[in-house]
């Protein structure tokens, strides 16, 4: 039994929450000098293994100036021979498990990822610090108890959210369904037989993906509080919990939600599109998710705290670098220059920031650009007192485009699947726009025009890339989503486009918007609107842009 | 009224108070429903007092029907109470206890439970029934599930406050069960009111653990007022106690009588309560708190043994035996800084563990512990290290090498708010957790030896730095004095041997002119470390004085000796000498007793060891005992191609001299000149021999000068000086790789300093240009002034020595020019022929 687990069975809830929470109340001092103890004993680490000799360039750095002067900037591309072969040998410390994302199209299926036993405890004392501050309403509370019923909607491992749940506190909770019973299931499965049991059981906590909590609320919404009472005759549990969720509704004259059928202790949602969904999702579950920033590289950087306001960084999961706004511009212009960086107590409010982060405790990520642009909301939490820079997830900041934290599509995935229609199109570009859900928006001029809708042209283009990219594919068999919306271009809309950017004596490498992420101005240029033109070193796309 | 009413009364006052204390508190929860125990305990009280008070004989059976159900209430609310206590949720056994309360009350006062009761000459007389074991049944099972919670907790606990509070409550849950179960199923003493002082004395209980380890968030003054209910309480049941005495023993007095003779006992009591309760306090002390009495009197011990030592071991030994014995540990160390390091490393361990290196834990002065020793007054203890997230910075190797250490608490030595030592405990001998009490006497400890400590540790360092030389952090020649009179006599009284190394470095006066004292001192630096990493960890390294090092090597022969020297010779040759720059040391070696006992005499052998070395061609070891000892050769340069070399140097300087027939035998004039000056002073051989070497060779440098600039008739130009300016400079590099020829170049690199500064290639001053220099510049002025140069005529002896006397005290050394115009103007015949 974990040591998290032995706290909460002898009810010494003070240093449960010290253990695993204490780190909000770090000063910022406190946590630089964590930051700085850490790094150094990683490099340390990184010095004696293949891997680190070859990422920071032979060098040995000392301090951490001299690692951030002497160490290069990373992409997965730097880590390719050593994870995607799995060699073991050639890391700074011995891996627990591998776990994977969504890779790049055509280059490789998934990229993988070391996580260290000692990395690994540090991410179930975070689980159950995110699970305490779901679930709380003051300092030092922790509100959950043992036997809870614990309901997760997460993928499945090796994915990393699927990965991380062997973190969870199975010991403690009454896991809905049970861990090891699920190993075998499909995700859909699991999700299925989990609220069965959970509308039998009871549900006090809930982990999910956003979209996913979004999509069960709606499939509840959709029954229209119509209640089969037959089948639950046998199940007085499961009809005494759906006649109660059903009297609710009505009385409130609406669909039913699930708020009318559980009322939970917690629930803690993780992905980027997590602030899209929030006030869905307090509508249809009752209270806000908490919102907790991670990934596969960086594991878990950032929670949100009982505020549900601004996310806290972790400071001893990772060590952090803020690479400013305009500096990483320059950095995607030209792939040589090394962009200069802040440190976590050099950021300034309300300012975005390309994320770096280096992993701590034996992971194999050094200087690694994440390529998300996160924003600092605040210095510090006011409200709650929290000495720690409060961050929100902004965009993604290179040529890929995320959807639900399912997938990330590449320009080649894209420009394949339109290949694939056997369309004959001018040209083409997407991005990624939100409204009450993600969506994929494809703007595509065609060579000939009139002939076909763009209802047609995007059912063809969603085929393709179901074909293409499995985890595209399992967003609609998942969560129901199918992101994809086309709009056609009229006839020389990218002509006009360039010969408006030549009028205006644009850079060369600006004349054409780019395939992925273009900005506002663009688009309303493309779709006939009037635009400002980009001149170079301008920065005015956004990934991420709400409607 | 009967006595017996008098305890449920003043158990009843003494709940009330406590209860109005409690409730008016804070809201927190376990102080709401520790308020509920209260009331519960206080109405149980009063139903009992009332009982048998028996005011109302008729309503003796109502009051003994609550009274059951108030007895269950007050067994239920404890249960609750240590539920809250645990930070256990209410959970079903509380509903299901209160309306159990709820169904007695109602069965009893519907005569179902007391069939009947009536107080006749102060006893009870009642009839319960079975149902008084349902009661009893339903009671046990919440006073045995609250004491099993209660030692769950005590068992799983780690820290020491919490253990303490929890046992109090331990205590008091035994003394309720026990008084409440003898009393109502012991026939002989039911009805006495033993339960009552049983629950009373559970409050005491719980009262002083507020008072002393804080049980609950109680404010200062409702301590104070919980402190006097317990003197009232005490006070008022001695009384009580007085007054049943006085009734059975003299029963033929009044009761009045016996009242008022109580009355005055007690106050009179009353009065000297406060002078008695140290005595009492000191009882209890022993008799209650034996380990507490026990490390009182250690630490006063300690405290006047403390005042008494200076020296640091000595401090160490009493505070750590002191401290391990008291507290019953199984070790305990003393971490103090490194100078150097900074790091916290251990100095001083009780016991010392046979084969347990003393340095098997130490603190970087960044660890995150420093820091929270660093600002916490508080001892730190590291079983919990994990849960504490200021040490998340904590290196994996560091929180193995404290889980290795078997150390469980680290104790901050401090003064005046500065860290200067750790006092680490291990664990207990009997592997039970650290008491309050052992966590009070170990920092106490600690505070009181914070001054004396840093005072010990300013008094070693000041002896230290006495002992040592600032230079090269060797041991100063006085210790080396110090330290072989001490070798002798361990020698003499043991009859064991030991042996000297004096060591000097080769030609450093050269190296010092040619390269600067700093570059000399950083050469001495690092000779000195060859020496510490070359010799044995017994053996002892000092500087003598100068370049000159000296080495005692207790127990070693002359061979083993001749091993170490060899070996830092080497040593030298490989990590400081290069081709640039060869710096080679020479050794002497002598043994005691076989060169001599007294240590003038074995000093004075190994000096006569070196000399040898010296003089036999320097960079090699000698022994002083040993002629026939075979001679180490001079590494990388052997003798014939010295000498080849050097025939090739003059031959050189002789071509210098042939480049320019003006200044053809220039070089040997100029040798001349200089050592008839070099005479005149005085100087020593070997100095003379020096010079007219240098004389010979100081223009060697010239031979990288073109011709067309040498012989230029015209003014030079800026280009044209400053190619001449680096003939000096030229010329040592061309003779510096020859080792016999060193000490002629910091006369050729400054013989063309100015006195007054003005000169080149360094710029020197005064006295700081070499002797041989200074005399050097005045030979080689003299002959190029009585020589004929293309750019200007000869002048005479005469008008070279006015040249001479008019650039003294700027070009020249004043007292040297005097003296060479001495040398050169008596009397031809005398004096040097000018030619």
């Amino acid at each position: 039994m974990s040591r998290e687990a032995e706290l909460i069975v002898q009810g010494k809830n003070e240093e449960l929450w010290q253990r695993c929470c204490g780190f909000i109340d770090l000063s910022l001092e406190d946590c630089m000098s964590i930051q700085e103890r850490l790094l150094l004993e990683q490099i340390e680490l990184l010095k004696k293994c293949k891997l680190g000799r070859s990422i920071m360039r032979r060098v040995e750095p000392r301090t951490v100036e001299e690692f951030r002067r002497q160490v290069p900037l990373t992409t997965y591309t730097d880590y390719e021979p050593f994870l995607l072969t799995k060699n073991v040998r050639a890391l700074p410390a011995k891996p627990l498990f591998w776990q994977h994302t969504s890779g790049r199209s055509g280059e490789y299926p998934f990229k993988w990822a070391p996580v260290t036993s000692r990395q690994f405890e540090e991410i179930r004392s975070l689980l159950f610090a995110c699970l305490a501050f779901s679930c709380c309403k003051r300092r030092g509370e922790i509100a959950y108890k043992r036997k809870d019923k614990f309901l997760y909607a997460l993928a499945p491992p090796p994915y990393t959210t699927g990965a991380l749940i062997h973190a969870a506190p199975y010991e403690v909770f009454d896991f809905l369904p049970p861990i090891k019973a699920a190993e075998d299931m499909s995700f859909e499965d699991r999700v299925q037989l989990g609220f069965e049991l959970a509308l039998s059981e009871g549900l006090d906590l809930f982990f999910a993906m956003s979209s996913v909590l979004v999509s069960i609320g709606e499939r509840f919404s959709q029954r229209n509080g119509s209640v089969s009472i037959k089948p639950l005759l046998g199940k007085p549990k499961t009809l005494s919990r759906l006649l109660k969720g059903l009297v609710k509704s009505r009385l409130a004259r609406r669909g039913m939600l699930p708020r009318d059928i559980w009322s939970l202790k917690g629930l803690v949602s993780t992905g980027s599109d997590g602030s899209v969904f929030r006030e869905r999702v307090k509508e249809m579950w009752g209270r806000y998710p908490l919102d907790v920033y991670g990934g596969t590289e960086g594991i878990i950087m950032a929670t949100q705290t009982w505020d549900y306001q601004g996310l806290t960084f972790i400071p001893h999961l990772n060590f952090f670098e803020f690479i400013p706004e305009e500096e990483s511009l320059k950095s995607r212009d030209d792939p040589f220059y090394q962009p200069e960086t802040l440190l976590l107590d050099e950021v300034r409010p309300e300012e975005n920031y390309e994320l770096v982060i280096t992993s701590f405790h034996g992971g194999p990520f050094v200087r690694y650009k994440l390529g998300d642009m996160i924003r600092i909301t605040s210095l510090r939490n006011e409200q709650l007192g929290i000495d720690i820079p409060q961050m929100r997830f902004h965009a993604r900041v290179d040529d890929m485009i995320d959807i639900a934290g399912f997938t990330r599509l590449t320009e080649q995935v894209i420009w394949q699947a339109i290949e694939n229609t056997g369309l004959a199109y001018e040209e083409w570009t997407a991005c990624k726009e939100l409204r009450e859900r993600p969506v994929l928006h494809l703007y595509l001029e065609l060579k000939e025009d009139g002939h076909i809708t763009p209802e047609e042209v995007g059912a063809s283009v969603h085929e393709q890339l179901t074909r293409l990219d499995a985890p595209y594919a399992d967003l609609e068999s998942f969560i129901g989503l199918r992101p994809l919306e086309v709009t056609l271009l009229p006839q020389n809309a990218f002509r006009s486009y360039m010969l408006r950017q030549q009028a205006a004596g644009a850079d060369l490498a600006h004349l054409k918007p780019p395939h992925i992420n273009p900005s506002d101005g663009m688009i309303e240029c493309l779709v006939g609107g009037k635009v400002p033109i980009t001149r170079e070193g301008e920065y005015e796309r956004e990934a991420v842009r709400s409607r | 009224m009967s006595i017996w009413a008098v305890i449920p009364l003043l158990s009843f006052l003494a709940f009330a108070i406590l209860a109005v204390v409690v409730l008016r508190q804070d809201g927190r929860r376990v102080n709401r429903v520790f308020g509920l125990f209260l009331i519960a305990s206080g109405v149980w009280s009063f139903t009992s007092f009332m009982l048998h008070f028996n005011a109302y004989p008729q309503q003796a059976l109502l009051w003994n029907e609550i009274l059951v159900a108030a007895l269950l209430w007050t067994a239920v609310s404890y249960y609750h109470f240590v539920r809250v206590y645990n930070d256990k949720p209410g959970g079903i056994g509380i509903y299901i206890g209160y309306s159990c309360v709820l169904t007695i009350l109602a069965l009893s006062l519907s005569g179902y439970i007391v069939k009947y009761a009536y107080i006749v000459n102060g006893t009870l007389y009642h009839s319960l029934g079975f149902s008084v074991y349902i009661v009893g049944g339903i009671s046990a099972v919440f006073l045995i599930s609250t004491a099993l919670m209660l030692i769950n907790r005590y068992r799983s606990s780690f820290d020491p406050t919490d253990r303490n509070r929890t046992i109090y409550l331990i205590i008091g849950s035994g003394i309720v069960i026990v008084s409440s179960y003898i009393c109502n199923l012991t026939p002989s003493i039911a009805g006495l009111s033993i339960d009552h002082i049983g629950n009373i004395t559970n409050a005491l209980i719980i009262t002083y653990a507020i008072m002393r380890y804080q049980l609950l968030n109680v404010r200062f003054v409702a301590q104070k007022v919980l402190a006097y209910v317990w003197l009232i309480s005490c006070l008022g049941g001695i009384y009580a106690g007085v007054v049943f005495l006085g009734q059975r023993l003299l029963p033929s007095q009044p009761t009045y009588i016996i009242v008022l003779r109580t009355t005055v006992l007690v106050l009179i009591l009353a009065l000297l309560a406060r002078p008695l309760s140290h005595k009492i306090e000191e009882w209890i002390d022993r008799f209650f708190h034996r380990e507490t009495y026990e490390y009182r009197r250690a630490l006063l011990g300690f405290s006047n043994r403390m005042s008494n030592i200076i020296n640091l071991d000595e401090l160490a030994n009493e505070m750590l035996t002191t401290v391990t014995k008291a507290l019953h540990l199984k070790q305990a160390k003393l971490l103090f800084q490194d100078l150097s390091s900074g790091d916290f490393t251990v100095h001083f361990a009780y016991p010392e563990v046979e084969g347990e290196p003393s340095g098997e834990i130490k603190f970087s002065a960044d660890n995150p512990i420093v820091t929270w020793l660093h600002k916490e007054n508080e001892p730190l203890h590291l079983g919990p290290i994990d849960s504490i997230p200021k040490f998340k910075g904590l290196w994996e190797v560091e929180k193995e090498q404290i889980m290795a250490s078997n150390l469980g608490l680290l104790c901050p030595i401090k003064n005046r708010g500065r860290l200067i030592g750790i006092l680490a405990l291990g664990e207990k001998e009997s592997d039970t957790l650290y008491s309050h009490d052992d966590l009070e006497m170990a920092m106490s400890m600690a505070s009181q030896a914070g001054t004396i400590i840093e005072n010990a540790q300013l008094y070693s360092q000041a002896l230290v730095r006495a002992n040592t030389d600032g230079l090269t952090e060797l041991y100063n020649h006085r210790h080396f004095h110090e330290r072989l009179e001490q070798e002798i006599a361990r020698g003499s009284r043991f009859g064991t041997t030991f042996s000297l190394i004096i060591l000097d470095v080769d030609l450093f006066k050269a190296y010092n002119d040619i390269h600067g004292h700093l570059a000399g001192d950083e050469v001495l630096r690092r000779i000195a470390l060859c020496i510490k990493t070359s010799i044995r960890g017994l053996d002892t390294a000092f500087r003598y004085g100068g370049e000159e090092f000296a080495i005692i090597l207790p127990e070693a022969r002359l061979d083993d000796a001749y091993k170490v020297a060899e070996r830092i010779r080497k040593t030298v040759g490989l990590k400081i000498s290069s081709r640039a720059t060869p710096i080679t040391v020479s050794l002497g070696i002598a043994n005691w007793p076989i060169d001599g006992v007294m240590k003038e005499k074995i000093i004075s052998c190994a000096d006569t060891a070196l000399y040898r070395a010296k003089q036999t061609g320097r960079n090699r070891t000698c022994l002083s005992s040993d002629e026939t000892k075979p001679e180490t050769p001079v590494v990388g340069v052997e003798p014939e191609a010295r000498s080849r070399a050097l025939n090739i140097i003059y031959a050189l300087a002789a071509t210098v001299d042939a480049k320019d027939h003006y200044t053809y035998g220039h070089s040997k004039k100029v040798s001349d000149y200089a050592v008839a000056l070099a005479e005149a002073l005085g100087l020593s051989q070997d100095r003379i021999d020096t010079i007219r070497a240098a004389g010979l060779l100081h223009d060697i440098g010239k031979v990288g000068i073109p011709d067309s600039t040498l012989n230029k008739k015209g003014t030079l130009s800026d280009g044209e000086w400053g190619l001449i300016k680096t003939h000096p400079k030229l010329g040592v590099e061309i003779l510096r790789h020859v080792i016999d020829l060193v000490s002629c170049l910091p006369i050729i690199l400054h013989h063309h300093e100015h006195y007054d500064g003005s000169g080149y290639p360094s710029g020197l001053k005064g006295d700081n240009i070499p002797l041989e220099a200074r005399i050097l510049a005045i030979a080689d002025a003299f002959d190029a002034i009585t020589s004929p140069r293309p750019y200007r005529a000869q002048l005479s002896s005469q008008q070279a020595l006015q040249e001479l006397r008019r650039c003294a005290g700027t070009q020249f050394d004043p007292e040297l020019v005097e003296v060479f115009c001495k040398v050169i103007e008596p009397t031809p015949s005398k004096g040097l022929e000018v030619k």
